[in-house]
């Protein structure tokens, strides 16, 4: 049993080891890569602290869709949406950006009604484990009330670059920021008829969701770096998934705890000429020219 | 409960721990309560099903061993059991199929809403080849029913086999089972537990994402995406069954126990034959000894047209075996049609010299891979029309230009992982087993380094979610 032991503990022992000498020799060039998205467009704006006036954060459906030139009159924009991120995520890159002092004005976060529903924790690992490599307090708090599986994971380095080594190595080696100047990627429009079938099952608004309690922690985060924050909800195409009573709910929720500056923009009537099909990639993207319709109505409803 | 999760950690370092401080009873009990524990943690009323298996093969047994003077009372009972098993197997996995089929044609039976218990066609076969040996006075009746019960029911091998047979694993289990498990078993286990779970959740789950994307939209996609993803598919399935039978051949290890293989680099074979020796071998030798040679036997005056008959009824059971679906049944009827026709031309080319042979070898593998994928097209689908469509895309409209990626990262990372595991394949396992490892000067160290390494893989690349095995479903 002692030989067995001991075996065991030299596999980890050398685990370990491997495992912290490859973090320590791969996180300069994870710091320093500044594309793509498993951590290079939130290292270009850390490399950039005072650079930026207005930060957009949110998923695909921001980075897509808000183009930063439209909203100059703000200053100097950078739109950081990841694809797939939701307000959880767009907590812990606000808090691993305010830590680096990045400091801007405003900040512009693009939310939707299904992202704030009830909690799936495979999903909450997820929108954590995109941030990992930064490890904050603020992630591992998260990480702590994942059980003792993640918190176990969380504990090696390899883990936490989330199996984006390759990724990371890649967009080093290119050293090309997409769209660097202002992060903005606009989308071809469909080639094909949109499929309006909703892509998620359930669009009950949950106040008590760690993605709505985040958006909740983002606005405190921002006031207390006198950043004014806007919450923008963008339209779908035919309303697919829009439901206006748990829309309503979810404004109204915001506004009695403070986030007064919210543009619903949910349902399309809301913005007719983004009606058309051409404006869209697919169901839930816009494509490059209605982004820039977008983008236009939404500098429109923003005041200076 | 899933090998590649963090609850089969917890469950089996105290169940590894409580083994190796037990003897005799005890030790049997408490692999008999872990393997409950670990059928239970799927679908707890199942196990009811599997005590019902054990007891009535359990009790046929013994009649059979009682009836060694009573030739009839000893076939009645034989075929008893062997209906009551096949019963079980019928009712939960094959009943909608067949009734699905019948009220196509105007019949109207009712469709159960049944779930198959997890791994129901593993244990009803290793249940089966029990009862028949024993008839075949292969091996004695074993009198401890508790022995028995570890016998079908022992975790590592419950759900996805390899299928053992009574031979080979009942003598392990006779009491006194007091053995203190050795450090070479632990080490060899060990490290053969953790290639396992690198090519489960490395490379067959990173390729899955690859696959899944393709298969769930096939028609989205074109026919040179669909082409690889059908070859990345005969690699993702190899890896996760393959990966599922290292890692339960790594824990009976480490627990002293010796399991068969199951896989010997099938993907290297240069025949379908012999692809056949190097793939499941556990089911393909179950259906060789107790259908093949029995049907081949039965057909009277061996000829090879007879042999081309049998080769091809068993590879059909093959296909039915995996699941009560058209497309398995015609992925066993391609494979049988691929054994028959290899058959029927053996000879034509006897004269090669040496060197063609040689020359000609890696294009054989290639041939074998390509062929197998092929068939692979049906096991994939969820329905014969979508594979046809497949098959018939891939034909019409490939092109290289056409050719989808999906993510180029995300493909990096398979490449990366086929690339680890075509390696390690050939240069080490092809060559070397985890025994011959360890045999070498210092060969604890060269074992440690491999668990190591794949350990490292794991972390960097593998999908560490818990994702279910291929052949769970079977």
């Amino acid at each position: 049993m002692t030989k067995i032991f001991i075996h065991i503990t030299f596999i980890f022992a050398l685990v370990l080891v491997s495992d912290r000498v490859f973090t320590l020799l791969f996180m300069p060039i994870f710091n320093r890569t500044i594309s793509g998205q498993s951590g290079g467009s939130i290292n270009y704006v850390i490399q950039h602290p005072h650079e930026y006036n207005v930060l957009i954060l949110g998923s695909s459906r921001a980075k897509n869709s808000i183009d930063p030139a439209a909203l100059s009159f703000l200053g100097k924009g950078y739109n950081l949406g990841i694809n797939g991120s939701k307000p959880l995520n767009a907590l812990l890159v606000l808090d691993v950006l305010l830590s680096h002092h990045v400091d801007p004005q405003t900040l512009i976060v693009q939310a939707d009604l299904f992202e704030l529903g009830p909690d799936q924790k495979d999903d909450t690992i997820e929108q954590l484990k995109r941030m990992y490599p930064y490890d904050t307090p603020l992630v591992r708090s998260y990480v702590n009330t994942m059980g003792p599986a993640e918190i176990f994971k969380y504990s090696f380095g390899l883990y936490r670059f989330n199996r984006k080594i390759l990724n990371i190595t890649y967009n080093f080696l290119k050293r090309n920021s997409q769209g660097e100047e202002t992060g903005f990627v606009g989308l071809p429009s469909s080639p094909e008829k949109l499929d309006t079938t909703p892509q998620f099952a359930n669009y009950q608004y949950d106040p008590s969701s760690l993605n709505a309690q985040a958006l909740l922690k983002i606005k405190e985060l921002a006031d207390a770096h006198h950043i004014r924050l806007i919450v923008v909800f963008p339209p779908t195409y035919q309303n697919v998934g829009y439901n206006s009573t748990e829309q309503k709910r979810l404004r109204e929720d915001l506004f009695a705890h403070g986030i007064t500056e919210v543009i619903d923009l949910s349902t399309v009537d809301a913005t007719p000429s983004l009606k058309n099909e051409e404006n869209w990639r697919d169901s839930f993207h816009l494509s490059a020219a209605g982004a820039e319709r977008f983008s236009k109505i939404l500098a429109s409803l923003i005041k200076p | 409960m899933l090998f590649n999760s963090f609850a089969f950690l917890i469950f089996f370092v105290p169940t590894f721990l409580v083994f190796y401080t037990t003897q005799g009873i005890y030790r049997h009990l408490t692999l008999f309560i872990a393997s409950c524990i670990f059928y239970a943690w799927f679908i707890p009323k199942y196990l009811l099903v599997l005590f019902v298996l054990i007891l009535l093969d359990y009790s046929a047994a013994h009649g059979i061993s009682r009836s060694s003077h009573h030739p009839t009372r000893k076939k009645i009972i034989l075929v008893a059991a062997l209906l009551n098993t096949c019963a079980v197997l019928f009712i939960f996995k094959y009943h909608n199929f067949f009734t699905d089929n019948l009220n196509s044609l105007g019949f109207s039976f009712h469709h159960w809403d049944i779930i198959l218990p997890i791994g129901l066609s593993f244990h009803t076969f290793q249940s089966l080849s029990y009862v028949l040996d024993v008839y075949w006075k292969k091996i004695p009746a074993e009198r401890n029913l508790l022995i028995y019960a570890n016998y079908v029911m022992m975790f590592p091998q419950l759900v996805a086999g390899p299928i053992e047979r009574g031979a080979h694993l009942l003598p392990q289990l006779t009491l006194p089972f007091s053995y203190t498990p050795l450090e070479a078993d632990f080490i060899i286990g060990l490290s053969r537990f953790f290639y396992g779970l690198f090519k489960k959740i490395v490379v067959a789950d990173s390729i899955g994402l690859y696959v899944d994307a393709v298969y769930s939209h096939y028609e989205l996609h074109s026919g040179a995406t669909l082409a690889l993803a059908t070859l990345l598919f005969s690699l993702q399935i190899y890896a996760d069954f393959s990966g599922y039978s290292d890692m339960a051949i790594g824990i009976a290890r480490t627990l002293g126990l010796r399991f068969n293989e199951n896989f010997q680099t099938p993907y290297f074979s240069t025949s379908i034959t012999e692809f056949w020796r190097r793939w499941h071998i556990s089911l393909s030798s179950w259906l060789k000894d107790y259908l093949y040679y029995p049907l081949v036997l039965n057909l009277g005056r061996i000829s090879k047209y007879k042999i081309a008959f049998s080769t091809f009824i068993t590879f059909t059971l093959i296909g039915l075996w995996h699941g009560a679906n058209w497309t398995f049944i015609i992925f066993g009827m391609l494979h049988g049609f691929y054994l028959v026709v290899e058959l029927l031309a053996k000879g034509i080319w006897k004269n090669r010299s040496s060197l063609t042979r040689n020359i000609l070898l890696p294009f054989q593998s290639l041939a074998v891979y390509f062929f197998v994928s092929l068939s692979f097209i049906f096991f994939r689908s969820a329905t014969v029309h979508q594979a046809l469509y497949i098959l018939s895309k891939i034909v019409q409209d490939f092109s290289f230009h056409t050719l989808s990626l999906l993510d180029t990262t995300t493909f990096g990372t398979i490449l990366l992982t086929v690339f680890m595991l075509i390696l390690s394949e050939w240069f080490v396992f092809r060559n070397y087993s985890f025994e011959s490892i360890y045999a070498l000067r210092k060969g604890s160290v060269y074992l440690s380094g491999i668990a190591c390494i794949c350990l490292l893989f794991i972390l960097a690349f593998g999908q560490i979610g818990g994702t279910g095995f291929i052949y769970f479903q079977f």
